[in-house]
């Protein structure tokens, strides 16, 4: 039967692995360790790590942790050092009676649906985070060295893959966008009074959507311009009243849900008051120093621990006629 | 002299020119020789890079050594550099936005062998030194690739977007356009609204800890005897106080100065009727 020199070869040598780390000392029959794995057991192999590795090719490498053998079927277990990639293997799965040079392409990612949230509570997108391919040799003399049951689990420094056999793509490309708010401007209160409290965390960055992937549309909002440039391949993003979906009726909350203060007087969502709810101006004569200044016939008297004025239209140094004084009007603020 | 039938991969290509060509000379113009053995293996994958690579420059530093993979179109698709003191056995290779494009893979007694060729730049070209082709995996520049910023920082992999400073970012699906007819496609759509911050003033002066809320009056309560009035502000946040001119010959006197309000009552003062 015509065979793949390129897999002859490799099934007489260390390759896909580093020489040295395995195939030393390969005893003649009967189980191995990792660093004596036998040249017949795998035949070729190749790795991409993925856009959410963080893997380093001169810090991290791909070595194979762990043969196993449960009945009929064999797991060829490879990992990484890099972090990211350490608590996923890829697990490549053989029968006992697969014919020589089988190939398998597997690729690992974080299970579940996209943004699934890994042990570690990292999210991830629906990305592999690697994958790669093996090339199995001859499944006969690995059932001779591996009973039913038995493993072969690595040590440290064995069967490394040649690192010209990984393709790195880490952040090679835009894999996701992912959205967030920083928190808007909040309002405390005053010396002396409670500050308001919301039902949420405040001064934190809010996560909206994750994993904004495909053709991906950027949409003018409220007083927001784009300027598309095609021969700079670029966008630019201009603040300009009234453009794009006008200005807005009501306030954008900066997460879906947000709500005013407690006990608020008004819908603001930052807390704070509405232009109502503040004198800005009396008579049109704003703040935020108002002087009350008493003429002819009137003494003003200020009581500012009461937070009282008092307009006492006493007619004192007015030349008048006796007639019914109540007739005056006399006003009190606070 | 025994014969080794199955000898190991690197074994193997040592005594070749891989992982150049078979057909390149591995000599420049100014007569620098790359030596069959220096490099064991290589694998270039620069975004960008086409089909035929090849080492397009050696920079030689007084404590590092550059290489520079280039194709036709750019002689820096990428480039990996390791220290004299310190000769490492993989070099990993980036592009001009640190990311990565690939590994050389010699040994320190080896790669230490170009400190010699002294300082300075060492050019070669196509013919001189390409890679095999097996060593290159051409990697188009097809869809969007990152974010790159005016500054010329390149954001990929998962990359946040974030409003702040009055800027909201939200997500929405939008239809697209242009389909002259066909039924649009729902997209992904990154919405964004300038709102402003309505409390600028809080969030500019907090941090210096120039800001303190203030205390504003809310409401004027008049009494008068037992009655009282609590006066609210309109919309604009006004209140008017202004005499009773639905009473005929009242003499109380209310109007504006510049810094606030006079109340006064109209007529003589002792002075003058004395």
């Amino acid at each position: 039967m015509a065979q793949s020199n390129w897999f002859n070869q490799n099934k007489n040598r260390s390759f896909p692995f580093i020489k040295g780390t395995v195939g030393v000392r390969i005893p003649e029959s009967g189980p191995v360790t990792m660093n004596q794995l036998p040249h017949d057991f795998i035949a070729d192999a190749g790795f991409i790590t993925g856009v959410e590795s963080y893997f380093d090719v001169e810090e991290h490498t791909i070595y194979l942790y762990r043969v196993s053998r449960a009945g009929d079927t064999v797991l060829f277990e490879f990992r990484s050092d890099a972090p990211v990639l350490y608590d996923y293997p890829m697990v490549f799965t053989r029968d006992i009676d697969d014919a020589e040079y089988s190939v398998e392409h597997v690729e690992v990612s974080v299970e579940g649906s996209q943004s699934s949230e890994s042990d570690s509570g990292e999210d991830y997108c629906e990305e592999p985070l690697w994958s790669g391919y093996l090339v199995t040799g001859e499944m006969e003399s690995i059932a001779a060295r591996l009973a039913d049951g038995e493993e072969i689990v690595r040590e440290t420094g064995d069967a490394e893959v040649e690192p010209a056999l990984i393709q790195n793509i880490h952040a090679t490309i835009l894999a996701a966008i992912d959205l967030a708010n920083a928190d808007r401007t909040r309002a405390t209160a005053s010396d002396g009074c409670d500050d308001p409290i919301w039902s949420y965390p405040t001064g934190v960055i809010y996560p909206g959507e994750k994993c904004v992937q495909g053709d991906v549309k950027i949409k003018p909002g409220y007083n927001t311009k784009l300027l598309q440039d095609d021969l700079a391949n670029s966008i630019t993003i201009l603040a300009k009243k009234g453009q794009g979906a006008g200005e807005p009726c009501e306030e954008v909350p900066v997460f879906e849900g947000e709500t005013p203060p407690e006990g608020a007087s008004n819908d603001l969502l930052a807390g704070g008051l509405l232009c109502n709810e503040v004198v800005r101006s009396i008579n049109g004569v704003g703040g935020p120093l108002f002087q009350i200044t008493a003429g002819l016939g009137v003494s003003v008297v200020a009581e500012p621990e009461n937070n009282k004025v008092i307009v006492d239209v006493n007619m004192i140094g007015l030349a008048v006629c006796l007639f019914d004084l109540s007739q005056v009007s006399e006003s009190l603020s606070e | 002299m025994p014969r080794i039938l199955f000898p190991e991969f690197r074994d193997q290509l040592e005594p070749t020119k891989y992982p150049f060509g078979e057909t390149v000379s591995l000599v420049n113009v100014n007569g620098d020789t790359i030596l069959e053995g220096s490099f064991l293996d290589a694998h270039l994958y620069p975004v960008g890079g086409g089909a035929r690579m090849y080492l397009s420059k050696v920079v030689v530093d007084h404590d590092e050594v550059t290489f520079f993979v280039g194709d036709a179109t750019n002689t820096e698709l990428c480039s990996g550099s390791y220290d004299l003191i310190d000769p490492p056995s993989r070099i990993g290779l980036t592009d001009q936005y640190s990311r990565p494009a690939g590994v050389l893979i010699s040994e320190p007694s080896r790669i230490a062998l170009f400190q010699a060729w002294g300082i300075g730049t060492h050019t070669f070209e196509l013919s001189q030194s390409e890679f095999a082709a097996t060593c290159c995996m051409p990697t188009p520049e097809v869809g969007v690739r990152g974010i790159l910023l005016a500054d010329g920082t390149l954001f990929t992999g998962r990359t946040w977007i974030i409003g702040d400073d009055g800027v909201v970012v939200s997500y929405e699906e939008a239809s697209s356009a242009d389909k002259c007819g066909a039924p649009a496609d729902v997209l992904p759509a990154i919405r964004v609204d300038v709102v402003g911050d309505p409390l600028f003033r809080r969030r500019l002066c907090e941090d210096p800890g120039l800001y303190e809320t203030p205390r504003p009056v809310r409401l004027i309560r008049f009494r008068r005897d037992d009655h009282v009035f609590e006066c609210t502000p309109n919309e604009y946040g006004n209140i008017t106080m202004q005499m009773n001119d639905q009473q005929p010959n009242t003499a109380l006197r209310i109007y504006t100065n510049g810094d606030g309000m006079v109340i006064e009552v109209a007529g003589s003062n002792t002075t003058l009727t004395d």
